[in-house]
């Protein structure tokens, strides 16, 4: 559906235009959401996000007329996935009360160079995954990245379990040559 | 130091990376659509609730205060009357002070403000991340030999002796660089026409779709004599630290009349291999010569060939086939398909060679329309397949890979 239809659903009937918002947005959130919570959240807290974000979507849809909702909607969702990893960080101990003793010691962990390296080592990592084209780009990235079983990739890319194995390891391996000839190892 | 998982670099994305990442992120099933919108819906209700309460006991506005004009006034004369006598007293003073050449006025030195400044000690931040480095590029030369193919009939394949392909050898020495970012365009011997080499490739697909669908006639097949084997393999979720978990999944054998097979190696000398051979010892007839019922096959080692579920094996002296070629409910479904028109085949690109370390050769993609019978919801209907084939020296064009697009699981 596009935006304009969606909008025009959501005039008449709210509760199927909520629904559309998600089917046509659910992953692109959910990519974003994922990207941020990854390294510290659950499933769970990743649903929850997600859920937040439709939330304040919908508040924000009730209040503005728009014809535009990806920029509205991925605004929403990079500023909610910051506060929600925010609020997890607290839990796993990477912040500190100000009225700790030891604040004074504590130096930002802003490094421009690890930054720099990252995003170029990122860049380079998505470029050579691109290269295995399908479905082993896709098997690769759901695989280690999303985590996500060979029994769900297979239903995905329409295969059966054990080649979805057998592709991914030899997709790995096929990445990991790619990295190195790039001049990229550990 | 934990070593630090590949893909982890992929967090924190910028938009660029995230649109790229959200072309291969998993679609949300019906399931999980209804039950984000039914937390969605819920919290959306509550907000809205809370700012109603809020509208209504909030306090808004501001007092408007209107200052008297008199005011202004006398503000105006204190400023000139102030100005007014500090110019009056510096000419009084001017006019009155005798000259001291060598006693000037002492500059005004402001008193220093103390500041409370600690040194910090700059501490570098604790990087958990195993450190990547760049390495220079490499040297050196790679000298290839590429067979060209020529023109040839489309094979017939109605009989099970049909001969392969014919291929003269052309040979062309070509040098390729070690960079991997620069292609070279090679010349090699004639292809023939496009038609030509489409036709070569059909009959290269063709060949696929026959070891697909070898066995695909439901009456021969005796679904009482059935027999169980058990795949046990490692899925890994880290591909650093080959964290994962052991899982097993058990694959369904039913006998297949056919007189043309007794053995595994009928069936070998049989069918052609379409797909590339690949490094890793993934020789795609490398079946086991002994599974019988109740096998358990460890496969927690992950070796490429030597898993549970190839599709064919004999056992009693009969030939059995995976179940899942005839049955909907299995839980690795697999797709048979047919090639729908060859008409509608088209070539998208026939490759420039690129240097790669694993196939190093001329490549072509080609896309077609494929019949697919779908056994989960038993239907038929078109979907886009999209192959590449390679030219592999001795052994003309094989698969390297291929996928299908089905728009109907987009809907």
């Amino acid at each position: 559906m596009t935006d304009t239809e969606i909008i025009s659903l959501m005039n008449t009937d709210p509760h199927e235009g909520h629904r559309s918002i998600i089917k046509e947005y659910g992953r692109y959130v959910y990519t974003i959401v994922y990207n941020k919570l990854r390294s510290c959240g659950t499933e769970e807290d990743v649903e929850e996000c997600i859920s937040d974000i439709f939330a304040d979507v919908f508040i924000a849809l009730d209040k503005n007329n728009t014809d535009k909702l990806k920029p509205l909607i991925s605004t929403i969702a990079k500023r909610t996935a910051i506060d929600h990893y925010r609020s997890l960080s607290v839990k796993t101990g990477r912040t500190t009360s100000i009225d700790n003793e030891s604040m004074g010691e504590l130096a930002s962990d802003f490094n421009v160079e690890h930054i720099s390296d990252t995003n170029e080592l990122r860049r380079i990592l998505l470029e050579k995954i691109e290269l295995l084209g399908e479905p082993d780009s896709t098997i690769l990235i759901q695989k280690f990245y999303y985590n996500r079983k060979s029994a769900e990739i297979a239903e995905a890319v329409s295969m059966n379990a054990s080649s979805v194995r057998a592709r991914s390891t030899r997709a790995l391996q096929k990445l990991k040559q790619l990295l190195t000839d790039a001049g990229i190892t550990r | 130091m934990k070593n630090k998982n590949l893909f982890d670099y992929l967090e924190n994305a910028e938009d660029n990376d995230i649109m790229k990442l959200n072309e291969k992120a998993p679609e949300l099933n019906n399931t999980q659509i209804e039950k984000l919108l039914e937390m969605s819906e819920r919290k959306y209700n509550i907000k809205k609730d809370n700012a109603d309460f809020d509208e209504e006991n909030s306090v808004k506005g501001v007092e408007k205060y209107s200052r008297p004009w008199l005011r202004t006034m006398y503000a105006a004369a204190s400023v000139a009357l102030l100005l007014g006598g500090a110019v009056l007293g510096i000419t009084l003073l001017h006019r009155s002070a005798t000259t001291v050449p060598n006693d000037p006025i002492p500059p005004i030195i402001a008193s220093p403000t103390e500041e409370n400044t600690q040194s910090t000690d700059i501490v570098t931040s604790v990087v958990s991340a195993t450190e990547f480095t760049k390495l220079g590029t490499g040297t050196g030369t790679v000298t290839t030999v590429v067979e060209g193919v020529t023109q040839s009939a489309v094979p017939d394949y109605s009989t099970a002796a049909a001969a392969p392909n014919a291929e003269t050898n052309a040979v062309q020495q070509k040098t390729a660089a070690p960079n991997n970012s620069e292609t070279q365009t090679v010349t090699t011997a004639e292809n023939g026409s496009d038609e030509a080499l489409k036709a070569k490739l059909i009959s290269v697909y063709e060949d696929y779709l026959e070891t697909t669908n070898i066995f695909s006639d439901p009456s021969k097949v005796d679904f009482d004599d059935a027999f169980y084997v058990t795949d046990r393999y490692m899925d890994y979720s880290d591909i650093n630290d080959r964290e994962g978990h052991v899982a097993e999944m058990q694959y369904k054998y039913v006998h297949y009349d056919d007189p043309r097979f007794h053995s595994l190696q009928d069936i070998r000398d049989y069918l052609k291999d379409p797909f590339v051979y690949e490094m890793g010892g993934s020789d795609k007839f490398a079946w086991y010569d002994d599974l019988y019922p109740g096998r358990v096959i460890d496969d927690t080692n992950n070796m490429i060939g030597t898993s549970g579920g190839q599709p064919y094996c004999v056992y009693d002296d009969k030939v059995y086939v995976l179940s899942f070629m005839f049955e909907s409910d299995t839980p690795y479904y697999r797709q048979r398909e047919q090639l729908a028109d060859k008409n509608s085949v088209e070539i998208v690109s026939v490759g420039e060679y690129e240097y790669d370390p694993f196939v190093g050769y001329e490549f072509a993609e080609i896309k077609c329309n494929c019949i697919v019978d779908a056994y989960t919801a038993g239907i038929t209907h078109n979907v886009t397949g999209r192959i590449q084939f390679l030219n592999v020296p001795g052994k003309g064009w094989k698969i390297l890979q291929y996928s299908y697009e089905d728009p109907e699981q987009n809907q």
